[in-house]
């Protein structure tokens, strides 16, 4: 009788403790609400983060639109009020991704104070899916009310979103982070597409150019989720835009780089150029099919 | 039936303990964020966590990040310091090395590298631990301003 108990508690430990994987943050089934069929597939999380780290901060994109002279423009953004068109696990993680983008970018112009509302945002839809533990609302929200504090509230914000994807990769919840992660890059090229005027035209034009090898991996994420039937219409407008980006052409020239110490630091000097090939009729292609992809994403 | 309750929930403690990688890393971003210094604004951080291993073939961990042309970015990385491993940060692309945070000839490690980029792309960031110890650490990429 001693026996049995001792086997059935044994067990019991293992259960337990073989649940426990992502105990360092809080384990979550996902709360998966969507009305339409997700098939979970198993896709290697080494693959998943090799790739989900080389979709560009939003930060790049944004200073460097406003070091281009670009002007603010609130229309540009998602309005705040969409959210309540949110409904599935799918809209939610694409928009988390779409105000994430548009919250870096208003800080980046210091609209600090008017960004409450899309922090709002990011925390309903972050506790939706169930990792709002990694947003600090709450601080963010206090660093809000000063235009001062916009360093601290990027590094808050990209740091959240970056425990954010690696929370969901552990928990076998790669597709939202993917999700995410195409939100985030669509809404930040449509910014990057959309704006009025551009004072220094070359370095956004390049910048443009330089996402094809972004849209390569974003591609391979997608992919990933080809038997996702909710992915499908993604994948359909992700491969109509890597059309157009296909049609920028880069060349290298490989010198090897300078590598030097510097007060401790080790500072490399990469030697070897790029050139860019685009053109106003090129941008105005991405430009077409990103509306399209983003403005599905938002409705 | 007491021995047993208290077996079990030695057990229980046991394995849910014995993980080496519990919370470093997340700890670790903010206690390394300050060495990314002023001027630079904080882009993207990748967890690095090795199991002891082969001195000689250590376990690498691997990250794709797309530096961009005309920016000068900063890569920082921070041992846990419960681990006796020191990492080792290296940065390369589709044609060979960019630069590496140790010096074999001369045992040193750079905690912060500076990368001038002027050729854009995807380029592999990898962290292991000198000579295969097991070790956890954070690095964090930051672009100037």
């Amino acid at each position: 009788m001693i026996k049995r108990k001792l086997i059935f508690c044994v067990l019991l430990v293992f259960a337990i403790t073989s649940g426990c994987g992502g105990c360092g943050e809080g384990s979550s089934n996902g709360g998966d609400d969507d009305t339409t069929t997700v098939v979970k597939k198993k896709v290697s999380k080494d693959m998943i983060y090799g790739y989900i780290t080389s979709i560009p901060n939003p930060v790049e994109m944004s200073s460097l639109l406003q070091k281009s002279g670009v002007v603010y423009s609130q229309e540009l953004l998602n309005p705040s009020t969409n959210i309540r068109n949110y409904n599935t696990t799918f809209q939610k993680a694409l928009n988390l991704g779409v105000y994430g983008t548009d919250l870096v970018h208003m800080n980046i112009y210091d609209r600090t104070v008017s960004s409450v509302l899309y922090l709002k945002n990011i925390k309903d839809l972050a506790n939706d899916l169930k990792i709002g533990q990694f947003f600090d609302y709450e601080t963010l929200q206090r660093l809000a009310e000063n235009s001062k504090n916009v360093d601290s509230v990027l590094y808050i914000t990209s740091t959240g979103f970056d425990r954010m994807n690696n929370f969901l990769i552990n928990d076998d919840r790669g597709e939202v982070s993917v999700l995410l992660g195409y939100g985030t890059w669509i809404e930040s090229l449509y910014l990057a597409t959309n704006v009025q005027r551009i004072e220094n035209k070359e370095d956004v034009y390049n910048r443009l150019g330089g996402q094809q090898k972004v849209m390569d991996n974003m591609i391979v994420l997608l992919e990933s989720y080809k038997d996702n039937e909710s992915f499908k219409p993604l994948l359909e407008d992700a491969y109509k835009l890597k059309k157009q980006f296909e049609r920028v052409k880069i060349v290298y020239n490989y010198v090897e780089p300078t590598r030097k110490e510097v007060n401790g630091t080790l500072v490399i000097i990469d030697n070897s150029t790029e050139t860019v090939d685009i053109n106003d009729e090129i941008v105005k292609g991405i430009k077409e099919q990103v509306a399209i992809i983003r403005n599905k994403l938002i409705q | 039936m007491k021995r047993i309750i208290i077996a079990i929930s030695f057990l229980i403690f046991i394995f849910t303990n014995v993980s080496s990688f519990a919370q470093c890393n997340d700890d670790l971003i903010n206690v390394c964020s300050p060495s990314v210094g002023g001027g630079y604004t904080y882009l993207k951080h990748f967890p690095a966590r090795c199991n002891k291993s082969s001195k000689d073939a250590p376990e690498v961990q691997k990250y794709t990040y797309m530096f961009n042309p005309g920016m000068t970015y900063k890569i920082v990385a921070c041992n846990a310091q419960e681990y006796q491993g020191k990492v080792i940060v290296t940065v390369t692309n589709a044609r060979g090395l960019v630069g590496t945070s140790f010096d074999p000839a001369t045992k040193k490690h750079y905690p912060i590298i500076e990368f001038q980029c002027t050729a854009g792309g995807p380029y592999t960031i990898s962290f292991m631990f000198e000579d295969g110890l097991e070790g956890c650490a954070v690095g964090i990429v930051s672009q100037k301003n």
